[in-house]
C-alpha cells in the first residue's frame, strides 16, 4: 500500500503531509509514492534512519548541517526522465546537461555537509567526474553551457564572432557542429554515470524526507514507538491536527490512555460527543505513521504492525462504487472476515458499525461479528451504542459528563447497558425541554416493561 | 531617440503591439539596439506565446530578437534549442508551458532568438522580481502581446511603449483613432481604494469593494451574467470589481447600476476593456467612472507605417496625427534619423 492511497482517508495523514516542509516537492512525490512497512524489521530500519535523523537535529553542529542541508536541497528537481533518457543514449541538450550538472552539483555539497556526520542512513555516491566534466572551467555555479574549453576550434570561432561579428550567420552554423559532436561526447560519457546520479537523485529526496521527518516529529511532538507483538498500547495518545485547532482557540486537547489486545475484540461505549470516533481516528492514523516510520501522537506507544488496516468511519458512503453507507460497511466487514480468517494480521477500527440498521438487527450483525473475529489475529476496536453481548470481549468506556464538562478518559466498562447520557447531553446543548422530558418519561414506561 | 532615457529611469518596461505586424519586434529590436551595452544588465522575455504561428503560416518571417552579449532573456525550451546564439543556462522553471519549460540564459556571444513566454500574470510578475534578485537584472524588458487568447497580462511593468501601424487599418483616420483609444486606456487611472487582497485578486466574478477596501463576491459566475444584478446589491458600495472582460453589454448594464450610486468600475488593467469605443466614451459621458489595478506609464508610441500588405503610409504625417490626438511623443522605427 502506498501512502498516496490513504492520503484521503479521513484519518488525518493529509494533515501529516502538509505539516511537512519539503526542501524539494520532489521529495514529497517521493514519499506518496512509498510502500508501507509490513515487517517489524523494515519499521525498525525507518525508525533507525529517522532516530540517526532527529539525533542530528538535536546537537549544535549537527542541526547547523541540516539547514545548510535544506538550503542546498531547495534546487533539488525531479530529472528522472533526464536519465532515463540519457540511459538509452539519447544525445542531451543543454537544458538536459544543465539539470544533471545542477544534480551532481547538489548531491557534491549535500555529500561534503554530511559525511562529517558519518550517517548510515543515506550514502552519496561520489560524482566529482560528472562535476568536472560539466564544470571544466570550474566555476561551481549551476549553469551550463557547451564551454569553450571543450574543443579548441570552438573557441577561436567563438572569438571570432565576439571580435568582427557574424552577419551571414557561417561561423555560428560552424560552431553548433561542434557543439553537437560535444554533446555527444558528454552523452556518452554520461551515460556510464547514470546508475550514480539517478542513486544520488533518490538518497537526496530520502535525505529531504528525513528531515521533514525529524522536524515534523518535533514540532509536533510525536514520539517513536517500541515496536511489539500482540499489543497496541499508547500512553497520553492525542490527535495533532485537532491539537493545533484547539491550540488556536486557547484550549487542550485531553489525551487518553489505551490498550488493545490481538485476539479480544474491544468494545468502546460512551456518551455522544464523547470523542469515540476521534479515539477511533487517531488510532488509524497511528498505525499507518507507524508503519510508513513516522513518530506516533503520544507520549509513548506500543505498536504491534499488521498487514491491513481496516478502518470503518462513521459514515463510509462509496458513491464512487454506488454504494450506500449500508453496504459499503458490509464490504469491509466481509473482507474483514475473509482475510482475517487466511491469517492476515489485521487491525479493524469500526465506527458504530450497523449503526444505519434497525438497532435489532444492527446489534445482533455487531454481536456475531465480533464472535466471529474473536480469536482471530485482529486488533479490533469498534464503537457502538448498541446493547452488545458478545463473550469474552474487552469493554472500555468514555468516561463522560462530569459536572457538565466532558471527560473523554477511557476507562474500563461493566458488562452491562451502555450509560444512557444522551438526554443530559442533548440537555446540555440547550434542547427543547418539553421533547426532553417527554423522552425521560417515555423511557421510564419501557423500563416498567 | 530621447524616450530611452525615460525607458532607462524605470526598472520593467513591456513593449505592446495593437496589431499584428505593426512593428512590435521591430520595436523592440530598436530599443535593445540603443541601450547602453555596459554597465546595465538587461533581461528580456515574453507576456505568453503572441501569433507565431500564425507567422509561420502566412509566411512573414518569424518575429525573432536580437540579442547582445551579457543580455538575460527567458524562452521556452523549444524555442531554446532553435537559438541562434551561444548562451548560458541559469534555471529551468518548474512549470510548463505548451512549448516546454522556461529556460533563463545568459547570453556570450550575441545573436537572434524567438522569445515565447510565461502563461500567466503571475508567473511574469516574478519573472521579472526573479531575473532582478538572482540574475541581477537592471531592466526587464517584456514582449507583450495585447490579444484577447493572452493570459498574462503586460501591463505589471513600470512603463510600458505601444507599437502601432499601417497593418491595423490603410486608413489614417482610423489608425489614429484606434490608437488614441488604446493609448487613453492605458492611461486609465488606478483607484485610490486601498483593497484588501489577502494574496491574490480574485480571477473570477464580480466583487462589491467597501470603503474600507474590503471586498464580497456578488453572487453572479461573470460579466455576462451581469444583467441579474439588483440595484440593491451594489447600494453603498465604493466600488464594483470586475475580473472579467467589459464588453458592451456589461457597460451598458453598469452604466444604469452604477453611475447613478458614484460607484465606480474597477478593472485588473487595460487588457481587461473588450468594450468598443463607442460605447466605452458613452460610459464615461454619462458620468461613469473605471480604474484599474494595475497602471503602466505610456512613455512613448512607435508607428510602422509599412503594411504587411506593401502599402506605405506618410510617416511624418502618421507621427505628427498621432502626437496630437494621443499628446504623446511618435516614433517611426523604420526611419532611423533620431538621436539616441
Amino acid at each position: 500500500m502506498k501512502l498516496k492511497t490513504i492520503l484521503d482517508l479521513p484519518c488525518g495523514m493529509r494533515f501529516i503531509f502538509s505539516e511537512m516542509e519539503f526542501a524539494s516537492s520532489f521529495s514529497g512525490q517521493v514519499l506518496l509514492y512509498s510502500v508501507m512497512n509490513i515487517t517489524p524489521a523494515a519499521i525498525e530500519g525507518s525508525y533507525d534512519e529517522l532516530r540517526e535523523f532527529l539525533s542530528l537535529i538535536q546537537n549544535g553542529t549537527g542541526a547547523a548541517s541540516i539547514n545548510k542541508s535544506r538550503a542546498a536541497l531547495m534546487d533539488l528537481r525531479d530529472i528522472r526522465n533526464t536519465l532515463t533518457a540519457l540511459e538509452t543514449g539519447k544525445i542531451p541538450d543543454d537544458v538536459e546537461l544543465f539539470e544533471i550538472k545542477n544534480l551532481a552539483l547538489v548531491s557534491e555539497k549535500i555529500r561534503e555537509i554530511l559525511t562529517p556526520h558519518n550517517l548510515k542512513s543515506v550514502k552519496f555516491p561520489d560524482l566529482t567526474d560528472v562535476v568536472s566534466l560539466l564544470d571544466p572551467e570550474g566555476y561551481g555555479i549551476p549553469s551550463f553551457y557547451i564551454y569553450d574549453s571543450y574543443d579548441k576550434q570552438l573557441f577561436e570561432l567563438r572569438k571570432k564572432i565576439r571580435i568582427s561579428g557574424d552577419e551571414s550567420g557561417a561561423i555560428l552554423a560552424e560552431c553548433l557542429i561542434i557543439e553537437v559532436k560535444i554533446r555527444e561526447m558528454l552523452g556518452n560519457r554520461l551515460k556510464s554515470a547514470v546508475l550514480g546520479l539517478r542513486e544520488a537523485l533518490m538518497s537526496l529526496a530520502k535525505t529531504d524526507i528525513l528531515i521533514s521527518k525529524s522536524r515534523l516529529t518535533e514540532r509536533l511532538g510525536l514520539t517513536i514507538p517500541e515496536i511489539s507483538d500482540g499489543l497496541n498500547k499508547y500512553k497520553s495518545l492525542f490527535n495533532p491536527e485537532i491539537s493545533q485547532i484547539l491550540k488556536k482557540e486557547e484550549r487542550e486537547f485531553q489525551r487518553i490512555d489505551i490498550e488493545l489486545d490481538q485476539k479480544i475484540p474491544t468494545i468502546l461505549t460512551g456518551a455522544n460527543m464523547g470523542g469515540k470516533s476521534v479515539v477511533l481516528k487517531t488510532l488509524a492514523l497511528s498505525q499507518f505513521l507507524f508503519q510508513f516510520g513516522f513518530g506516533v501522537p503520544a507520549e509513548s506507544a506500543e505498536i504491534t504492525p499488521v498487514e491491513e488496516i481496516h478502518y470503518s468511519p462513521g459514515d463510509l458512503q462509496d458513491m464512487n462504487r454506488g454504494l450506500s453507507s449500508f453496504a459499503a460497511e458490509m464490504k469491509m466487514a466481509d473482507r474483514l472476515i475473509k482475510n482475517s480468517a487466511h491469517g492476515h494480521k489485521i487491525l479493524a477500527l469500526l465506527d458504530e458499525p450497523a449503526r444505519t440498521t434497525n438497532p435489532q438487527e444492527g446489534t445482533a450483525l455487531v454481536t456475531s461479528l465480533l464472535n466471529i473475529l474473536n480469536g482471530r489475529p485482529v486488533f479490533l476496536l469498534a464503537a457502538t451504542h448498541y446493547n452488545i453481548r458478545a463473550k469474552g470481549c474487552a469493554r472500555i468506556r468514555v468516561r463522560g459528563l462530569e459536572e457538565g464538562k466532558m471527560n473523554y478518559e477511557l476507562i474500563e466498562a461493566a458488562e452491562s447497558a451502555p450509560p444512557r447520557e444522551a438526554v443530559n447531553i442533548a440537555l446540555s446543548l440547550g434542547i427543547d425541554r418539553e421533547w426532553l422530558d417527554e423522552a425521560l418519561r417515555v423511557m421510564d414506561e419501557q423500563n416498567k416493561e | 531617440m530621447p524616450f530611452i532615457q525615460e525607458i532607462l529611469g524605470c526598472k520593467s518596461i513591456s513593449v505592446v503591439g495593437l496589431e499584428k505586424n505593426t512593428g512590435k519586434t521591430e520595436c523592440l529590436n530598436y530599443i535593445l539596439r540603443r541601450l547602453p551595452s555596459g554597465g546595465l544588465t538587461v533581461a528580456v522575455s515574453s507576456a505568453g506565446t503572441d501569433g507565431e504561428r500564425t507567422d509561420m503560416v502566412t509566411g512573414t518571417a518569424k518575429p525573432e530578437i536580437f540579442l547582445r552579449e551579457g543580455m538575460l532573456f527567458s524562452t521556452s525550451e523549444k524555442y531554446y534549442r532553435e537559438r541562434r546564439l551561444t548562451s548560458e543556462v541559469l534555471s529551468v522553471s518548474r512549470k510548463g508551458t505548451s512549448t516546454g519549460r522556461i529556460v533563463t540564459a545568459r547570453v556570450l556571444t550575441g545573436g537572434k532568438i524567438l522569445l515565447s513566454g510565461h502563461p500567466a500574470t503571475e508567473d511574469l510578475r516574478k519573472w521579472i522580481e526573479d531575473v532582478s534578485v538572482r540574475h541581477g537584472a537592471d531592466l526587464s524588458i517584456i514582449d507583450g502581446a495585447l490579444s484577447r487568447l493572452s493570459i498574462a497580462s503586460p501591463a505589471i511593468t513600470e512603463g510600458m511603449v505601444l507599437a502601432t501601424g499601417a497593418a491595423l487599418s490603410a486608413s489614417m483616420d482610423t489608425l489614429v483613432r484606434k490608437t488614441a483609444f488604446t493609448a487613453s486606456l492605458i492611461a486609465l487611472p488606478s483607484t485610490e481604494i486601498r483593497i484588501d487582497k489577502r494574496g491574490e485578486m480574485p480571477s473570477k466574478g464580480l466583487w462589491r469593494v467597501e470603503r474600507d477596501g474590503t471586498m464580497n463576491a456578488l453572487e453572479h459566475e461573470s460579466s455576462l451574467t451581469a444583467g441579474s444584478i439588483l440595484p440593491e446589491e451594489v447600494k453603498g458600495a465604493a466600488a464594483i470589481y470586475a475580473s472579467g472582460a467589459l464588453t458592451d453589454r456589461f457597460l451598458n448594464q453598469m452604466q444604469t447600476l452604477l453611475v447613478k450610486e458614484g460607484i465606480e468600475l474597477i478593472v485588473r488593467d487595460f487588457t481587461r476593456i473588450f468594450a468598443s469605443q463607442g460605447h466605452f466614451n458613452a460610459f464615461i459621458r454619462s458620468g461613469g467612472v473605471i480604474k484599474v489595478l494595475n497602471r503602466s506609464k505610456l512613455i512613448a508610441i512607435c508607428a510602422n507605417p509599412v503594411s504587411p500588405e506593401g502599402f506605405i503610409l506618410d510617416s511624418s504625417r502618421l507621427c505628427s496625427m498621432l502626437e496630437n490626438a494621443t499628446g504623446l511623443p511618435v516614433y517611426d522605427i523604420m526611419k532611423s534619423v533620431y538621436e539616441a
